[in-house]
């Protein structure tokens, strides 16, 4: 297991309350559960189907060190140490 | 060559980049995708910068409802096309300048023809739909785009040059459903600011472009952070270019 620095944005902190945390975990699905049990809130942003866990919500954009996690292997995308994960919900308005 | 009055005019941006820098303003030639929270603020910037050639393109008319953010817009305009709105507050402001307006529908057909012979265009859309067409037709034209966004008390900024920079679709994977957003004018404000700012640079040659990164405004906590972007070797829109 490695220590990855989670940011939040937009709506995400709002309601965690915080702007970024720091989760362990060996892919991107075990720091998007700890995060769900952390801040239970937030499951119903983040996953399509909050009781399994187991999709990204349609239109949330998760990057991995500024790759987005579609373009590598999702969801069981594996995790290094100073890994550093924005999870970044559409803002589209303008 | 600039005249006497421009030379007054922008006396205090000289200054910062020199006749030369304003003589690159004045021959340049800008188009803005839309003129209501966004390409309001972009629109006066760039005029009152003093770009050449400001090319808008908008399909509304002004509702009651804009102008909490629409600062182009006032209630005398409710009801006449945003782009004859944006054109007369424009000319008033920097008669020097030339404002082209197109009261058109963004779409795959004409966004090519909309945004021919730009030295940049900017992203002022209210929908990912729209935006991933422009994005492709900037990429494949070679056009740069400064992409911005808001939503509530939130916004994000980013410049795409293409060939050298990732594209909006490198860090954006799907597209989100369009729909009424909440909105404070001063985050469409503080968003299209930022905007204008990064095309008076790219035009001007000035500063640090926002390229390979996203600067995030959160107006909530007034902060402001930025995510590194990468290109996506497997880009649909712009790793083949």
């Amino acid at each position: 297991m490695v220590d990855v620095k989670v940011k939040l944005f937009a709506n995400l902190r709002e309601y965690a309350g915080v702007s970024e945390v720091t989760i362990s975990g060996d892919t991107v699905s075990d720091i998007l559960n700890s995060l769900g049990q952390q801040y239970p809130q937030l499951k119903e942003l983040i996953f399509e189907n909050p009781e399994y866990e187991d999709e990204l919500q349609g239109y949330i954009n998760v990057l991995l060190n500024g790759e987005n996690i579609q373009h590598l292997e999702g969801l069981s995308t594996q995790l290094k140490g100073h890994d550093e994960i924005a999870i970044l919900p559409p803002v589209s308005g303008g | 060559m600039i005249s006497e009055n421009e030379q007054n005019l922008y006396s205090r941006q000289i200054m910062m980049f020199g006749e030369e820098g304003q003589e690159k303003l004045k021959n340049s030639s800008v188009t803005i995708t839309g003129s209501g929270g966004l390409g309001s603020p972009i629109a006066i910037y760039l005029a009152s910068a003093g770009v050449g050639k400001i090319r808008i393109i908008d399909h509304d008319t002004v509702a009651l409802s804009n102008l909490n953010r629409q600062i182009l817009h006032h209630h005398k305009d409710i009801g006449v096309l945003k782009v004859d709105s944006a054109k007369g507050k424009l000319n008033d402001l920097n008669p020097n300048i030339d404002i082209e307006t197109f009261n058109e529908t963004l779409s795959t057909d004409n966004i090519k023809n909309l945004i021919d012979k730009s030295h940049i265009v900017v992203d002022a859309l209210d929908n990912y739909h729209t935006r991933f067409s422009l994005n492709e037709a900037a990429v494949q034209e070679q056009i740069p785009l400064v992409h911005g966004a808001v939503e509530g008390f939130h916004g994000q900024v980013t410049t795409i040059i293409p060939r050298e920079t990732p594209c909006m679709r490198c860090f954006i994977s799907k597209t989100p459903p369009k729909k009424t957003f909440p909105i404070l004018g001063t985050t469409a404000g503080i968003i299209g600011t930022m905007q204008a700012n990064e095309v008076i640079k790219y035009l001007t040659g000035s500063g640090k472009l926002l390229t390979g990164r996203l600067l995030l405004w959160d107006g909530f906590n007034s902060k402001t952070e930025e995510v590194p972007v990468n290109k996506n070797q497997y880009c649909e829109i712009c790793a083949t270019e």
